[in-house]
């Protein structure tokens, strides 16, 4: 009878625990948040110069990891900075989770962006990263075209104009990209999507 | 003599202490700074500006950029902004247009229109005052005076912290 009791109490307690769980959720808590585009997108097997080692880096995750990619530039003074940072506070609301989350950062200024001043721009961001920078045309143009990014860098009237997107790509151990952040998406939106690609990443692995 | 001289200090100090009142009143970090315009005329908009900052600069560059609200009981046109040139050599308002296919671009707008009584945002992906060719990084903690040159307000000075995030 006792046992009955308990049983009830305990369902009750299960039952308002769903309601809190479902009522702070608002949306599937498995849902992705960012954008996932209906063609099929990989960037397995194409590489872009990394300023640190100087050696071609192939634009997968490692084993277990993320990789976050994103082409940018450091005279950017409004997308980048908003967006590496919401990156960087994503990290820290995922905590241990973050070691297993790299950026890779491909410059589309790279005659501004020398090896000198990328990686240190980076270093304000994270301590995992990549940066990268395009030795020709050619390089950029295959990294983009992976991704259906674009980018030019012009100059008009003396000044030097840069255009281009400001989407995050999230890249898995395969090179297949899994989520699109879209300029403008908050660092909780990004840490609950992480969270679950690494859970996803985890449970692939064994 | 004595008393006139005590006078004069209480009456200063309780100036002081409404002057600090009123600073420590604002709800934000960021304390909303309203200044007459130096002109009085009586068809001067009151221009008040709240939430402003400037991001942190990251490592290696010289660019940096500083966001705003800007409040006026009339009609006004921000036509563009500055600081001294021991913080930037140039000071522009820009704007982020996105362009097909999500491409982004900034680009100098000549005026940003103000009207009464509606807030308007300068902040990430939109409008925002651009500081080029830093002569220092703008660090976390301190604070820039930017001058924002209206058609008809004139110069509103705004005191702008420096953080990493919006407030």
């Amino acid at each position: 009878m006792s046992g009955m009791k308990i049983s009830v109490k305990c369902r009750a307690v299960i039952a308002s625990l769903v309601f809190i769980v479902s009522a702070c959720g608002g949306e599937s808590t498995s849902e992705l948040r960012g954008y996932q585009a209906p063609r099929e997108k990989t960037s397995a097997g194409i590489s872009v110069t990394d300023a640190v080692t100087n050696a071609p880096f192939e634009l997968k995750a490692a084993d277990g990891e993320l990789l976050v990619v994103y082409f940018g530039y450091t005279h950017c003074p409004d997308i980048c900075p908003t967006t590496l940072v919401a990156v960087k506070n994503a990290k820290k609301k995922i905590g241990a989770l973050a070691s297993n989350v790299d950026l890779a950062m491909i410059t589309v200024d790279p005659n501004r962006d020398t090896s000198e001043i990328l990686p240190k721009y980076l270093s304000s961001f994270t301590d995992k990263f990549h940066a990268l920078i395009p030795a020709n045309q050619e390089e950029l143009r295959t990294a983009e075209k992976a991704f259906d990014a674009t980018s030019s860098v012009t100059e008009v009237d003396g000044k030097i104009e840069v255009v281009h997107g400001g989407t995050c790509y999230i890249v898995d151990s395969t090179g297949k990209v899994v989520d699109e952040w879209p300029f403008g998406m908050d660092a909780e939106s990004m840490a609950h999507d992480l969270k679950i690609l690494l859970q996803q990443t985890r449970e692939a692995n064994t | 003599m004595k008393t006139s001289i005590q006078r004069t200090a209480i009456a200063a100090l309780a100036v002081i202490s409404m002057t600090g009142l009123a600073a420590c009143g604002s709800d934000s970090g960021a304390a909303d700074t309203t200044i007459a315009a130096a002109d009085t005329t009586p068809a001067t908009p009151n221009i008040t500006v709240s939430g402003q900052w400037a991001r942190t600069s990251p490592m290696a560059t010289d660019m940096g950029a500083a966001y705003m609200t800007i409040n006026s009981d009339a009609d006004d046109e921000l036509l563009g902004a500055k600081v001294d040139m021991s913080i930037a050599m140039m000071t522009q308002v820009h704007e982020t247009v996105m362009g097909d296919g999500g491409a982004m671009k900034m680009q100098e707008v000549e005026k940003v229109d103000i009207t009464a009584g509606t807030p308007t945002e300068l902040k990430p992906g939109g409008y925002h005052v651009m500081l080029m060719q830093l002569k220092a990084p703008l660090e976390t903690g301190s604070t820039i005076s930017v001058t924002l040159t209206f058609a008809k307000a004139g110069d509103v000075v705004v005191e702008v912290p420096v953080q990493e995030e919006a407030p």
